[in-house]
């Protein structure tokens, strides 16, 4: 069984962090039709988003993720594309998220 | 052996006799300033005597003196990057030479509970215990800027040069390391990679040696903040070299144990704030009225479009707007050229938030004179208290020309 990628989030964000997270992995859908189509403009904003906001939320990974989504639009270079798409997929799918208060 | 040491007593008795000859030549070129137009040269000369005494004072064991005269340097150096008026540099010229003139007179009278006085005013001996409340409170913030950038060097100092600190400035690590042994310092400002000991081996270094600064307070300037990261804690912070170090810098200026530099009002702390926030993520703004949780005097009104805000601009004053940079439509960058333009902004704070990390769009966007850039992604633990130093220091912010 693979290993769960945990990450612990400031309590004070509960309430708005699974919303996020569900929108994330909707999203992934999305990112995969981009791709396909080759939308370069809609996966630069995904990944312009996901970079931005996603630290914001605790997830710095992710938001990492999102950059190199980003510049592989912005390059349009596939490679990097599907690389950082294989990265999201697998971080939002191994998520495990363990609520802590963080002063 | 004995008439060696009696030779060099006798030496500095000598020494300290023809002193007070250099403290009137000193003295006399202090006030020649005052008709001297503001002749940098006139500065050169003071620098480059008190260069020279610094020198001889030390090798006599006048160590006191020594210090003195070093600050003194310090200080002259410190003003070829300021715009001090020539009044406010002959007043504190001045005051450097009625210090000299205490402590010449204290080592002459072998008065050493001046001296001691004096050591712990220049922060060379740690024990406070003697000096009163007042005395404590005039004792600067001594600020330590280790960079070899003379870009860099001018705009941390101008931007401190309205706080009551005192700025040592070297372009060496080794350098540095003699100081901070010698001396106590509240801060420290190095470059990540100035020569001869960098920062990361002069932290290493200053935490093994015995020295005042073990606990000293620390800002690494990198080209970028990855690479000292492993090094940051709450008493080191990284901050990048770019267009938003003089806004970062005034931001963390707050946050480093600064009691005597507290010299703004933190009224926005409590005062209500209105605010505006545009981003065409909902995700931002649930993750603003979170951040904002804990301080209701903060009212916040959000807008998903540009179109939104220009309308209720017509009618509304915020405090502050914050605007998404890069939206669909209409950037946030154009609609506050917009407003500008449509003389809507009047006085109304506006600040970007950004996602990028391309120097020259944020340098485009500091080009339009904003309140403030912020960086995504931020963190709701510190976002309002970013804002609400940023809108205590208002006026103090870096404008560009």
């Amino acid at each position: 069984m693979a290993a769960k990628n945990l990450v612990v989030i400031d309590s004070d964000l509960e309430e708005i962090v699974p919303a996020f997270i569900a929108k994330r992995k909707i999203e992934l859908t999305l990112i995969n039709d981009a791709i396909s189509q080759q939308n370069f403009d809609l996966l630069m904003s995904i990944g312009h988003k996901l970079k931005g906001n996603a630290g914001g939320y605790g997830f710095d990974q992710l938001s990492e993720y999102g950059s190199q989504l980003e510049i592989g639009a912005k390059q349009k270079d596939l490679t990097t594309i599907n690389e950082a798409f294989s990265l999201i997929s697998d971080y939002l799918n191994d998520l495990s998220i363990e609520y802590k208060r963080v002063d | 052996m004995g008439t060696l040491h009696n030779e060099l007593e006798a030496e500095a008795a000598k020494y300290l006799e023809e002193f007070n000859y250099d403290l009137e030549t000193l003295e006399n070129l202090i006030l020649r300033l005052a008709h001297s137009n503001n002749d940098r040269a006139k500065l050169t000369n003071i620098l480059r005597l008190a260069h020279s005494l610094k020198g001889s004072a030390g090798s006599y064991g006048f160590h006191l003196l020594s210090t003195l005269f070093h600050r003194m340097e310090d200080h002259l150096v410190v003003l070829d990057f300021t715009n001090s008026s020539l009044t406010d540099t002959i007043d504190t010229l001045l005051k450097f030479k009625d210090d000299l003139e205490s402590v010449f007179c204290a080592y002459k009278n072998k008065d050493h509970s001046l001296l001691e006085k004096f050591q712990i005013k220049l922060g060379l001996q740690e024990k406070q215990a003697d000096l009163s409340p007042q005395e404590d409170h005039e004792k600067p913030y001594r600020i330590l800027l280790v960079e070899t950038s003379k870009v860099i060097v001018s705009s941390i100092i101008t931007t401190l040069q309205d706080f009551n600190i005192e700025i040592s400035t070297l372009k060496d690590g080794y350098e540095a390391l003699g100081r901070l042994l010698k001396e106590k310092f509240d801060l420290l400002i190095i470059g990540g990679q100035v020569s001869t000991i960098d920062a990361a081996n002069l932290i290493e270094i200053l935490k093994i040696l015995p020295n005042a600064n073990q606990d000293i307070a620390m800002v690494v300037l990198s080209s970028s903040k990855d690479k000292f990261s492993n090094l940051a804690s709450h008493k080191l912070h990284i901050l990048e070299k770019g267009p938003l170090l003089r806004q970062d810098l005034l931001v963390l200026l707050k946050h480093v144990p600064l009691k005597k530099v507290n010299l703004l009002k933190e009224d926005f702390h409590q005062r209500p704030l209105s605010l505006w926030v545009l981003d065409d993520s909902v995700e931002i703004h649930k993750l603003i009225d979170i951040s904002f949780k804990k301080f209701p005097h903060v009212h916040i009104t959000h807008f998903e479009t540009a179109a939104m805000v220009e309308e209720k601009i017509k009618t509304e004053a915020p405090d502050l707007i914050l605007l998404d940079v890069q939206m669909p439509e209409i950037n946030g960058d154009e609609l506050f050229k917009n407003l500008k333009a449509k003389g809507l902004l009047r006085d109304r704070k506006v600040a970007f938030l950004t996602g990028t990390d391309e120097p020259q769009e944020i340098n485009k966007l500091r080009l339009l004179n904003p309140f403030a850039i912020l960086k995504k992604p931020f963190s709701p633990k510190t976002l309002p208290q970013e804002l609400f130093e940023l809108l205590d220091q208002g006026e103090k912010l870096p404008q560009v020309s």
